[in-house]
């Protein structure tokens, strides 16, 4: 077993699905992997799994990036295969009517590769303001990516991202920038991924919000080659919710960041911390004054077993609440009429 | 998924609420699920679409709505038929939720280039393979949700 592998096993341990499931692909043809890639066109395919996450939304028009894709060989499809990072942007336009019969390939308008300088995120986090995608955080794996010269890398994405990287929405060949760390104070570093993530504001005109509660991150330091990366191994896992604001520059989001604790000790139930899901329900349904609340479920909580919180979560924003208890539907009702 | 816990951003305190449900019929727990809102034209509801997800290891792939401000857990009859995890949810036109990639069957991840779209009709709660867009569409409640909680 070799480093990477090593780590993999940190993983296998410590994660479900689907990173479980991808760890026992990559351990078992890792080696053959790598020889095969040399066999592979020089351009990964357009097309990747989970989690390729739509990370804006425009008008009815979509893009998404991120995920995986196990390739196979044709002559085996049934093989073991290969965990390939996935290189591309999509833009998937629903601006009008859609037969997914007969248009299911002109729904992507676009497919751009990312340039090599971009790593390949899986559970990344986002945020999408004044036309300007903007990518942090997540897991940059130990997949392979095929770079534009046809050669393949898997170096140095043994790690979370830790910086904050910007595209213009409207050209994504181009003008992709790496910005500094997002959590350069390091006080708290950019979850792993597995974080949930909610857009709050009026994506049309290009402005919103990024909520994200929990998600995670390796703690221990790992030598890969001779560098010693530094996170792997022991997944610290979070339960604090982060708001980033739009108002600020995009170079400066570790400058308006805000984090608002959900570590209270006040709470003694248990509450889902990765893989969590949530949503931000607009007063108005249309984002345009920021006020509603965010609704968080599901998740689970401890590293090596996928056990499922039994709770779903509600946290009111810009609430005035000073309630010393709430006890029973009627008060909930009296709560959102209060805020609505 | 039973309970409801408020947090007051004022006094950073969390709070526990139940959710109701007929029948006793809650969703299951589950991770790496997605949802998307709808809004009742008159705010009289707000209504969470959940889809998919891992529950102990095994795919959802029922819809749910947990509709606002009752907190109360209504099921669609969308079964397994589109199951997966890790996937997105986007609402396009107020009238569509977009299903986008994710894993259709657990075990796999393999490239499914022209089938990584799935699309459900927000009001009939049913999937369609059709979406027709007219000019200014707006949210409809479905029947199911506005017959258990009242309005629409």
């Amino acid at each position: 077993m070799n480093l990477v592998e090593g780590m993999f096993v940190g993983l296998y341990y410590q994660l479900p699905y689907p990173l479980l499931h991808v760890r026992t692909h990559y351990s078992h043809h890792s080696h053959v992997t790598l020889h095969n890639l040399t066999t592979l066109p020089a351009s990964d395919p357009p097309c990747a799994n989970p989690p390729t996450n739509v990370v804006a939304q425009q008008n009815n028009k979509l893009y998404a990036v991120g995920g995986y894709t196990i390739l196979r060989s044709p002559t085996n499809s049934s093989g073991g295969g290969t965990a390939l990072a996935n290189s591309h942007l999509y833009a998937l336009d629903f601006s009008s009517s859609v037969d997914l019969q007969k248009d299911y390939a002109s729904i992507f308008t676009s497919v751009t590769r990312l340039p090599d300088l971009v790593p390949r995120i899986i559970w990344g986090n986002f945020l999408w303001r004044d036309n300007s995608l903007n990518l942090f955080g997540g897991s940059q794996t130990t997949f392979p990516i095929l770079l534009s010269d046809g050669s393949y890398s898997q170096s140095d994405r043994v790690k979370i991202g830790d910086a904050l990287f910007s595209t213009d929405i409207s050209n994504t060949n181009t003008n992709w920038k790496r910005n500094r760390p997002f959590d350069y104070e390091g006080t708290r570093k950019t979850p792993i991924g597995q974080a949930a993530k909610a857009f709050d504001g009026d994506g049309d005109n290009g402005q919103g919000v990024l909520w994200f509660y929990g998600g995670g991150y390796w703690e221990s330091p790992v030598t890969v080659g001779t560098e010693e990366k530094g996170n792997t191994v022991d997944l610290k896992q979070y339960s604090d919710l982060w708001r980033v604001p739009g108002e600020c520059d995009p170079g400066d989001v570790v400058a308006c960041k805000q984090t608002t604790s959900t570590s209270s000790s006040a709470m003694n139930v248990t509450r889902p911390r990765m893989q969590s899901t949530m949503v931000w329900v607009d007063h108005d349904g249309n984002g345009k004054n920021a006020k509603g609340l965010l609704v968080l479920f599901g998740g689970y909580i401890n590293g090596g077993d996928v056990v499922c919180s039994t709770s779903l979560l509600v946290f009111f924003w810009r609430g005035r609440i000073n309630l010393v208890s709430i006890k029973g539907m009627g008060l909930i009702i009296l709560l959102w009429d209060w805020f609505f | 998924m039973r309970n409801v816990h408020v947090y007051d951003a004022a006094s950073a305190t969390w709070y526990v609420q139940p959710t109701t449900a007929d029948n006793d019929l809650f969703p299951p727990d589950r991770t790496e699920a997605c949802a998307v809102v709808g809004t009742a034209t008159d705010k009289s509801s707000y209504n969470i679409y959940v889809h998919g997800g891992v529950t102990n290891g095994t795919l959802d792939g029922g819809l749910w709505i947990l509709t606002l401000p009752s907190f109360h857990w209504i099921h669609s009859d969308i079964g397994t038929e589109n199951a997966r995890a890790g996937h997105t949810c986007s609402k396009v036109h107020e009238a569509f939720m977009i299903v986008y990639r994710g894993i259709p069957n657990l075990g796999d991840a393999k490239c499914d280039q022209y089938a990584g779209i799935k699309i459900v009709d927000l009001e009939t709660l049913e999937w369609v393979t059709k979406m027709d867009v007219t000019t200014n569409m707006v949210y409809k409640v479905p029947a199911k949700v506005y017959k258990a909680i009242g309005g629409r």
